[in-house]
């Protein structure tokens, strides 16, 4: 069980190798994280090469992307999780409380809404016209094919 | 050097893993799981761990079967799991895709007021906070009354303080 190791390993030095790079880097921190974990995994044969170390790829492969799959779960959930924000919104508050109006108001309506519509625009999925926002092809591609997949798995309504 | 033999179990749990698509999708259309996304998914996930269990339960019939065998083979399932989980979440859930998919269907300019009227096909805006926070009424993080939001101790504050510590570790300096 070395390589269970070994794997465990690699995917805890990715988590802290993210972690370091966010706090250099501009880029989008989901794009960063996703490239920080295939290059970590790349890493890992060329180090059992270089230590002259007999492993199993299988079992390096699966231990290391189990620590790498759930770190992202989690980055995804701190990052994007509106939910995640109001819990700590109402932990900052005095009293641990907030009115239903200002907690609506400022992170689904204002701060969501108006965040979301600039990813969209920055990704170049759509731009902001005088009449309002209009599809780019790419955003259009994208769409798509969610819609496509969503009807696969019978997905009726998202959001 | 690397070595690329590969056990049974291991094939089992990669196969079961693959399945886990099929298994989604044909859960999905029967009448008693529809709209019911997270159950559908649950569901799948189950069907997919109980025919890899019972594979190893066949398999040990004809000759031992190795404790590193199944912790590998039910660590590429709990991936499989997850990876899956964050591409279904993001289609059942994902806000930002949700306006994608509103602008595709008005197939024209919308202004972000239109935009919010339409979003989830005519639920609105509105909606998100609505579903958010029933979740987190349910998992017990937050209590509502009179208008107001409070946040429950000890379990909303830990999650909190947990989150907290979370966007320090990793740095964010945005989230949400």
């Amino acid at each position: 069980m070395f390589e269970v190791v070994l794997g465990f390993a690699a995917g805890l030095a990715h988590v802290g190798s993210v972690a370091l790079i966010l706090r250099c880097a501009t880029a989008s921190p989901a794009a960063l994280a996703t490239v920080s974990s295939l290059v970590a995994y790349l890493v890992l044969p060329a180090l059992v090469y270089m230590l002259e170390i007999r492993a199993s790829f299988w079992a390096l492969s699966v231990s290391y992307w189990f620590v790498a799959v759930s770190f992202l779960m989690v980055f995804g959930a701190v990052y994007k999780s509106i939910s995640l924000r109001m819990v700590l919104d109402l932990h900052e508050r005095p009293g641990r409380s907030a009115p239903e109006a200002a907690i609506k108001a400022g992170y689904v309506e204002a701060d969501g809404f108006e965040s979301r519509l600039g990813v969209i625009v920055e990704s170049g999925f759509a731009k902001k016209a005088a009449e309002g926002y209009l599809l780019l092809p790419k955003g259009r591609r994208v769409a798509r094919l969610a819609a496509a997949l969503q009807q696969a798995f019978a997905i009726e309504r998202s959001g | 050097m690397l070595d690329f033999s590969i056990t049974p179990p291991l094939i089992a749990a990669i196969a079961f893993a693959a399945l886990n698509p099929v298994w989604l999708a044909a859960l999905a259309r029967l009448p008693a799981l529809r709209g019911r996304n997270p159950l559908q998914f649950l569901f799948s996930s189950l069907v997919g761990f109980a025919g890899w269990s019972a594979f190893l339960w066949y398999a040990a019939g004809s000759g031992p079967v190795l404790l590193s065998d199944v912790l590998l083979g039910f660590m590429a399932m709990a991936t499989a799991t997850l990876v899956y989980l964050e591409i279904w979440a993001l289609l059942s859930r994902g806000y930002t895709l949700s306006l994608l998919l509103a602008l595709l269907r008005a197939d024209g300019p919308m202004s972000p007021e239109m935009l919010a009227a339409v979003y989830r096909r005519g639920e609105g805006l509105g909606w998100v906070f609505r579903h958010r926070l029933s979740g987190l009424v349910k998992a017990r993080l937050i209590a509502r009354g009179n208008g107001t939001l409070v946040l429950k101790a000890p379990l909303g504050v830990v999650v909190a303080v947990a989150y907290k510590g979370c966007i320090a570790f990793l740095g964010l300096k945005r989230t949400g």
